[in-house]
């Protein structure tokens, strides 16, 4: 019983790390795009489109 | 034609691009060891997300065939500069919609994989009983391919289903 508490137990980790690292990644992109870094990348591609048309 | 896109990198191996309805993506993939952990393959695990960076129209983004070609041209570039990496995709449940999820999924998998690759589908069951899709996208010439399956097996055995 202890034993399958602990593998149960090791699921719910799983399902817990794997949902709230897809949160945590979510809301980084959010941020990003409002980052000076993030804003000059997106510069830079509009111009690559620009020239690519 | 896909999108042209940008690799920024960081910690999370980003990318992204802009549609021409100036919808911007970004995509992360994300070093994910504890998945494996104690496993001599952890190393080589990451999660792979995509959301909307940039929506300044209010609306919901529209249907664009161009997005889904160009998150596969960045998945191809990811996995061409290490060939032994492999991808781990959750869908998230919160709204009862995973298993749209994991079908939206597998047909943007089937459409523009090139047959170099293999997806393995599991789900991962909660002790409330709720279950997660979960996918893995490796490359079929990784040399470790046996075993990394193996393992990304092993994370959906429990005792319910033995």
């Amino acid at each position: 019983m202890e034993t399958r508490e602990k593998k149960k137990r090791t699921t719910d980790e799983i399902i817990a790390y794997l949902l709230q690292s897809k949160r945590e990644m979510q809301e980084e992109i959010k941020r990003d795009a409002n980052s000076p870094e993030f804003q000059e990348a997106l510069a830079k591609l509009r111009e690559l489109n620009n020239n690519r048309k | 034609m896909p999108y042209q896109y940008s690799f920024i990198g960081g910690l999370n191996n980003s990318y992204f691009f802009e549609t021409v309805n100036k919808i911007v993506y970004e995509i992360k993939f994300k070093p994910s060891p504890y998945l494996l952990a104690g496993n001599e393959f952890s190393e080589l695990i990451y999660e792979f997300v995509i959301d909307v960076a940039i929506n300044n129209s209010g609306k919901n983004p529209p249907l664009d065939n161009e997005v889904s070609l160009t998150i596969a041209e960045i998945f191809k570039e990811f996995f061409n500069a290490y060939s032994e990496n492999v991808c781990i995709y959750i869908c998230d449940s919160s709204d009862n919609r995973q298993d749209i999820r994991r079908k939206k999924f597998d047909q943007w998998f089937y459409k523009y994989q090139n047959d170099s690759f293999i997806k393995i589908d599991e789900i991962l069951v909660d002790s409330n009983k709720n279950r997660y899709p979960v996918s893995m996208v490796i490359l079929k010439r990784n040399p470790y391919i046996k075993q990394i399956i193996a393992a990304f097996i092993e994370l959906s055995e429990n005792e319910a289903n033995k």
